[in-house]
């Protein structure tokens, strides 16, 4: 029963407070700057060494870094939208992982690491390129398969048909040497 | 009241197109003169059913009426006048109540215009569309009734429809259009089931069953490009395709429906592939219902996806229904349809037709398993998987380039193609423009192979388009000479459209490959007086504003534009605030010309007063849209009869080379 | 009756439908965590107050992370059950709420008004939220006394589920924190 009433309270009050935050835009960023190393306030943060393992690449910096982040972020699925990439999309989530990818990659951990960090928190899901392996290696074979098979299919009815084109020629003039002949 | 007589009207139409679709099949089968009259009207009388179901429905949205639920889920009375009139199509169930309403006027056409020259089919043809309009009537009477009146109490207002599809007047007219394509496809669909009936296809269904199948593919062009630019202008990401899968639902039926079109010229040139195009006309009806399953049964992810409702389940029956007959069809009729003989050489007009064939079909494979897979992958694997843009990209992007190749080579190559010097010839002749767009390419600052072969490519299929399609006019005989041009072009405007078409086609294809290729762009914080670069520009932000409007509130930054230092203007990108949504709707502004768009969107507000902003340059991003206009275009020009039709009513009068769309080549 | 064409039609079109059929038994908005069963990401965060929670100094203990948002709807549904489960099993469970995308003022108000139900956290970046692949609010992870998640729910928290993986990490014996 308290419960309920507690559960009506807050409707009711929800009636009200959702307009009032609704009037508020979209908080700002609070990703806007990506923190470099050192730069995190001491002691606060989450820890991501330890699954990530050590960097294999070298860090990257200015043009480079850009390059790289966009890469990354092309080929990642933002996870509040529907088909877009967190490169494309401008959700504050979206902001929030191409961060963190730019910071990753800041330390000289490769596309790779990156790409499967975010495979490893968020699924499979993230990737909007399938990795080709196991059954999904069907969706990378397939097309090639399919353009194959229809090759072989035209290839051989025109070979087909031209046979059958040079038969009925040959019938017909056969046709005409013999009414000649007669 | 108002339920009941919209409730009405809509068993009326279910009734009118059961008994249709009896009486059709009957008097196809019996051949009966009077059986067709009577399937005649009751195809009129379902079309008046539903255009008056969708008057009630606008009746009831424009007074307010709640107790009717379609009203009380997508009514508001804050809503502007014109958007509760789009509201009609705004949610599901008045969704498909506007396609019953599409179809509708589809069947009137096809029974008032096909009366003539075609009524061997016509009973046939309308008892299949009567078919389909009958599943449509019986979805909108049962599991999508926007009729069904509210539970009471019948609330005083109502939400408003998506505030996505408030926020622009483009959602006024592509969901129509595409719809347009969509059921259009139903047509040709229906005749190529007559045909297969009756067992024959000659001149008099191919003639109409083409025209009957370009209207819904330029609609669903027109649909396809509106929703593109759409999301361009309202999405507020900078692209217009991100290969979604309710996108790609539209795009299959599509290129199933130019397929058809295309082995459609090769029947009537050469009396081969008959079965094929039958086929293909088939698959495209097929694709347009597996395309509104995938919108509106929510199996997929999608922005564009209706929510999750019981209708799905009924459209996988229908969809598996009509897979069924189709099949069932095609396998007991399809060896009634025999080819004419012919010697074929695929280094001719033909075997342009066949790879180019090849190539669609591969198309649309890649893109329907693509955008099934995942489905396929939590089912058999239980991961769920995403293929998305940059999949689509790679695989799509070569086989478009090699359709690029193929619009040049196939056209110049001549019909049967025997002599080998003449085929030399006619591929050696556009070379130079080849090269004159690998030049102007490298000299834009190209740098990549794939943009330079594309440019290779449209330089020698612009070429061709252009002496293909000009080729009566410079060619007309002499004493004709005084008539001038029109004259010439009016022989057979079917042809010079087909060629327009392609010179559309080059140019969105240019337009797309370059405009993805030489995009920029920046993002930052800035505070009133911060300044951000890209391509040239210079963005200064003056400062933001809240906007109070009955039905949203708007957050407004004013950004100062200049280049070199010389103002070019000030752009407003803005963030719509509406009630009831929590995520803010951004409104990008666009600063559009010839050769670029400057593309800026409010990524946030925040307290103190900064915004988050980004800037995206693009350029050619208006030839897109142009490219898709003459497309439009060129197919309204292949509507108009030619002057053989014009001349003779009788079907075999008409001369096949002249009246040609592709003809020529000469 | 061209058997090819049956042949060709029937192969093409069933598993098509069969695949089309399949999908019903999925939700498209649901995704399965890939973390379920593994440890849980370490982090140390700040309260609206400043008092830092290290998640690894919780270990022996069940804990509950709710990542919400004042913007989202099924949070305050859910906002009655928090309180409610951190009153029931004080001191046996520790509940921590990360703030997901949203202003710590708006926070802080929304909590002095409706009251709060543990810690609500400072996610600078959205860091943690990333590290546990949060697609949206809200989310609920359940870590064990090892400090491995053994569930996660995604949408609105039902009181049943709470009570279920609740009791069952509480029956895992304390002795197993090692």
């Amino acid at each position: 029963m308290r419960r309920a009433t507690a559960l009506l309270g807050l409707l009711a009050a929800l009636a009200f407070a959702v307009p009032a935050s609704a009037q508020e835009p979209d908080p700002p960023p609070r990703v806007a700057l990506p923190p470099a190393e050192g730069e995190v306030r001491p002691g606060l943060g989450v820890e991501t060494s330890h699954e990530l393992g050590d960097p294999l690449g070298r860090p990257l910096s200015g043009e480079e870094l850009d390059r790289a982040v966009a890469e990354v972020a092309a080929d990642i699925r933002c996870p509040k939208c529907q088909a877009l990439s967190i490169a494309d999309s401008g959700a504050a989530s979206a902001q929030a992982m191409r961060a963190e990818a730019r910071s990753l990659l800041s330390q000289g951990y490769t596309r790779e690491q990156v790409v499967g960090y975010f495979e490893q928190r968020y699924g499979e899901f993230v990737l909007l390129e399938p990795r080709a392996r196991g059954l999904n290696l069907v969706v990378w074979a397939a097309p090639a398969g399919i353009v194959l098979l229809g090759g072989l299919l035209v290839a051989l009815r025109v070979r087909q048909r031209r046979r059958s084109a040079d038969e009925g020629l040959d019938a017909y003039l056969r046709q005409v040497e013999q009414e000649t002949a007669t | 009241m108002t339920s009941a007589l919209g409730q009405g009207f809509v068993l009326l139409g279910l009734i009118a197109a059961g008994f249709g679709t009896a009486f059709g099949y009957i008097a196809g089968v019996r051949r009966s003169a009077a059986g067709l009259r009577l399937t005649r009207r009751l195809a009129l009388l379902f079309a008046v059913a539903m255009v008056g179901a969708c008057a009630v429905m606008w009746y009831a949205l424009l007074s307010h009426d709640f107790s009717v639920s379609y009203v009380a889920q997508v009514g508001s009375l804050a809503t502007p006048l014109h958007i509760t009139i789009f509201s009609l199509w705004s949610s599901l169930e008045g969704s498909i109540l506007f396609w019953g309403l599409i179809l509708g006027l589809y069947i009137a056409a096809a029974a008032t215009f096909q009366r003539r020259g075609h009524e061997d089919y016509l009973a046939y043809t309308l008892a299949t569309l009567l078919g389909i309009g009958t599943f449509f009537t019986f979805l909108i009477a049962s599991v999508a009734d926007p009729f069904a009146p509210t539970p009471p109490p019948v609330p005083v207002d109502g939400p408003g429809p998506n505030p996505l599809l408030q926020n622009h007047l483009l959602m006024a007219i592509h969901p129509p259009m595409l719809y347009l394509g969509y059921v259009g496809m139903s047509v040709p669909f229906a005749m190529a089931v007559a045909a297969l009936l009756r067992g024959h296809l000659g001149a008099t269904w191919l003639r109409p069953m083409r025209r009957w199948l370009l209207v819904p593919t330029s609609f669903l062009t027109a649909g396809i490009m509106l929703g593109g630019w759409w999301s361009y202008e309202v999405l507020g990401w900078g692209g217009y395709w991100a290969w979604d899968p309710v996108e790609n639902a539209s795009f299959l039926p599509w290129l199933t429906g130019i397929a058809a079109l295309h082995s459609g010229i090769v029947q009537q040139r050469r009396g081969t592939l008959k079965a094929w195009t039958v086929i293909l006309i088939m698959i495209t009806f097929l694709l347009t219902i597996l395309g509104t399953f995938l919108t509106r049964s929510g199996v997929v992810n999608s922005v564009h996806s209706f929510t999750q409702s019981p209708i799905g389940p009924v459209f996988l029956g229908f969809l598996a229904l009509c897979a069924a007959a189709v099949v069932v069809l095609l396998a007991l009729r399809i060896d009634t349809l025999v080819s004419e003989p012919s010697n074929e050489r695929l280094v001719s007009r033909e075997g342009a037709f066949l790879l180019n064939n090849l190539l669609f079909v591969s198309l649309i494979f890649t893109v329907l398993e693509g955008t099934l897979y995942p489905i396929v992958a939590e089912s058999l694997r239980g991961v769920k998987v995403s293929v998305g843009e940059p999949y689509f990209n790679r695989m799509a992007v070569p086989l478009f380039a090699a359709l690029l190749l193929l619009m040049g080579v196939g056209p110049a190559l001549p019909w049967g193609g025997s002599d080998p010097k003449l085929v030399r010839r006619a591929l050696v002749r556009p070379l130079p423009a080849a090269a004159v767009g690998l030049v102007v390419a490298l000299l834009l600052g190209a740098r990549s192979a794939p943009v330079l072969i594309v440019s290779a490519f449209a330089g020698f299929a612009l070429w061709v388009t252009a002496d293909q399609g000009l080729r009566p006019v410079r060619s007309r005989p002499r004493r004709q000479s005084g008539k001038g041009p029109l004259a010439a072009v009016l022989v057979a405007p079917d042809r010079l459209g087909a060629y327009v078409v392609h010179l559309g086609v080059l140019i969105t294809f240019v337009a797309v490959a370059v405009s993805s290729t030489f995009q920029r762009e920046a993002e930052s914080t800035l505070r009133a007086g911060d300044t951000l670069r890209v391509g040239g520009y210079e963005m200064t932000f003056r400062g933001a504003e809240r906007v109070q409007e009955p039905h949203l509130i708007r957050h407004q930054a004013e950004v100062e534009v200049s280049t070199n230092g010389r103002s070019r203007g000030v752009l407003y990108p803005s963030l719509n605030i509406y009630p009831n949504q929590r995520e803010p709707i951004g409104t990008p502004a666009v600063r559009t010309s010839a050769g670029h768009d400057l593309y800026l969107t409010l990524m946030n507000v925040g307290s103190d007063g900064s915004i988050g902003l980004r800037a995206i340059t693009t350029p050619l991003v208006l030839w897109i849209w142009i490219g898709v206009v003459v497309m439009v275009l060129g197919t309204a020009l292949c509507l108009i009869p030619t002057a053989a039709e014009r001349r003779a009513t009788t079907p075999r009068a008409v001369p096949d080379l002249a009246a040609s769309p592709a003809g020529g080549g000469r | 009756m061209n058997r090819r064409v049956l042949l060709v039609g029937v192969g093409t079109s069933l598993p098509l439908l069969l695949v089309l059929g399949f999908a019903f038994r999925h939700d498209p908005q649901i995704v399965e965590s890939p973390l379920v069963g593994k440890p849980a990401p370490n982090f140390r965060l700040a309260d609206l107050d400043g008092n830092v929670v290290d998640l690894a100094e919780l270990r022996g203990k069940p804990v509950v992370i709710n990542f919400w948002a004042t913007y989202c709807v099924p949070c305050l549904y859910e906002h009655p059950l928090f309180m409610e489960g951190s009153r029931r099993w004080q001191g046996e469970i520790q509940f921590l709420g990360v703030i997901f995308q949203d202003d710590p003022e708006t926070i802080a108000e929304f909590n002095s008004d409706y009251g709060s139900w543990g810690p609500s956290l400072v996610d600078e970046g959205g860091r943690v939220a990333i590290a546990y692949g949060v697609y949206g609010p809200p989310e609920t992870f359940f870590i064990d006394r090892d400090g491995v998640i053994v569930d996660k729910a995604i949408g609105l928290l039902s009181p049943d589920q709470l009570l279920d993986v609740a009791n069952r990490m509480l029956a895992q014996p304390a002795a197993a924190t090692g």
